[in-house]
């Protein structure tokens, strides 16, 4: 059981003479077990979000509070140890170690945090073979597809067993049949190990896997995607 | 209301590497005359290639492209380019290359002046097209080189409505902007467009940008999912999503 609670958060970038307010004024919470879905076109704030919530960014303004422990006040060891055991982040551009195996890349964050190899590489296999990648184990990224590298990624994330899954278009590589795959894996981690999960997306059909959305725009947080599903079928 | 273009079974793929990407496989789309349809979808999912195509000015791998009973597939270039100054209006604010030195009033009447008026006619017309959208005289008169993206879009819109078209197809036309000014560009958009009579097909990745369109549209992982409305859509044939724009902060 854990939540996350953004609290009046406001992120400037310099822009030129200007200033910009990428995130402006920010509350949101995200219970125990809640999947949130994050829309909002390119350049909206979404990204900048999604790092301040991962103790990768600081906020000017606000709090981010994971289990009630304000992120912005955390040593940088405490932050460091918040980044490895408590967040899983996917990122967008997937960060993959080229040259290392999509098993290697997936367990990296294992033996940091105290398992050895043998272990890290048990607990890792089971996750990179729900994410579909079981015949491509000793495979590099430079061998794999942009959606076979994506869901390395994925894993990666997953294997820590973190206690906030963040998410940075997670489906942007997949088809739909992977993207549905890939969309249920987060919800269940999520409603089975009771943690809150942030996802930024632009795939429609997200909406039907989270339990919320929401949207930015100009870095102000609406609470609806502007869309309403009015049915899905296959 | 009668169709005014009917995509059907249209297949792209693009080279990449020593295979290809397929951008779209049998997508299929029809939009009547005088409706609203907005796709949405993310940065590089097909909506450039999909406004392209639905313009005649990409030609798809196979499948028919028909505008008026024309086949833009199969369409000669010069009648392409006719058709692109007349009934079908193709905008995208990459394609703004005006001459250095011009006014924006210049560059457009010159393209204008192409069909048949004089310059000087022209100016007139487009004068009163860029008050219809928004564009101020001084605006008008001012370097065309020097136009914020927003303000491209307005002026090319402009250009646009100045030759009557049946269709008007927009591709992306903002690049973040605020939403406030989005906003208020879509509504001039949905609003003059609904003034002339003319469909609109408009892409964006922005969501609530496309609330008050007649269809709604998305693509992801290469499939072209619909909403029904006024446009009859033939839906991709592996279409799951359906979704309706509504208002958002109601």
């Amino acid at each position: 059981m854990s939540a996350l609670a953004l609290s009046e958060v406001t992120k400037l970038y310099p822009s030129g003479s200007e200033t910009v307010r990428a995130v402006d004024d920010v509350s949101l919470e995200i219970g125990p077990g809640e999947l949130v879905a994050l829309y909002g076109p390119s350049g909206s704030g979404k990204t900048t979000l999604l790092l301040l919530a991962a103790g990768l960014m600081g906020a000017d303004a606000g709090h981010v509070l994971f289990d009630g422990r304000d992120i912005g006040r955390m040593s940088a060891r405490e932050s460091a140890r918040y980044r490895l055991l408590d967040v899983g982040f996917v990122f967008q551009s997937f960060h993959l170690m080229p040259g290392a195996s999509a098993l290697d890349n997936a367990l990296i964050k294992l033996p940091v945090s105290g398992y050895t190899v043998r272990e890290a590489r048990a607990r890792t296999i089971p996750w990179l073979e729900r994410v579909g990648l079981a015949g491509r184990l000793e495979h590099r990224p430079e061998q794999l597809s942009m959606g076979e590298r994506q869901r390395v990624a994925i894993a990666r994330a997953l294997v820590g067993e973190p206690r906030l899954l963040l998410a940075d278009e997670p489906t942007g590589n997949l088809d739909s049949a992977r993207t549905r795959e890939i969309l249920s894996l987060l919800r269940d981690v999520c409603h089975e190990r009771q943690i809150p999960g942030l996802l930024v997306t632009h795939d429609l059909e997200a909406m039907s896997f989270v339990d919320r959305t929401i949207t930015l725009r100009d870095g102000r947080l609406l609470d609806s995607a502007g869309v309403e599903l009015a049915t899905i079928s296959s | 209301m009668s169709t005014l273009l009917r995509i059907r079974e249209v297949s792209k793929t693009y080279p990449d590497g020593s295979g290809e990407i397929a951008v779209f496989d049998r997508a299929s789309l029809e939009i009547a005359a005088g409706a609203h349809v907005g796709v949405y979808g993310r940065r590089r999912s097909g909506k450039s290639t999909l406004m392209r195509i639905a313009a005649g000015i990409d030609r798809p791998d196979s499948g028919i492209v028909d505008f008026e009973g024309q086949d833009l597939t199969r369409i000669s270039g010069v009648r392409l380019a006719r058709l692109l100054r007349s009934r079908l209006a193709y905008i995208a604010v990459g394609d703004w290359r005006p001459n250095p030195g011009e006014s924006v009033v210049q560059h457009l009447a010159i393209s204008l002046g192409g069909d048949g008026r004089t310059v000087r006619e022209a100016e007139r017309r487009i004068l009163r097209e860029l008050d219809v959208v928004g564009v101020s005289s001084v605006q008008a008169h001012s370097p065309a080189t020097r136009l914020s993206t927003l303000d491209r879009t307005r002026v090319m819109l402009a250009r646009a409505l100045a030759r009557q078209p049946g269709l008007i197809v927009i591709d992306d036309p903002v690049l973040t902007p605020s939403a406030v000014e989005r906003d208020d560009l879509y509504l001039t958009l949905r609003t003059v467009a609904r003034e002339r009579g003319a469909a609109l097909l408009v892409a964006s990745d922005d969501l609530p940008a496309l609330q008050g369109f007649d269809v709604f549209m998305s693509i992801s992982g290469r499939e072209l999912c619909s909403s029904e409305g006024s446009a009859t859509i033939v839906p991709f044939p592996k279409a799951s999503l359906l979704g309706r724009v509504r208002d958002i902060g109601s």
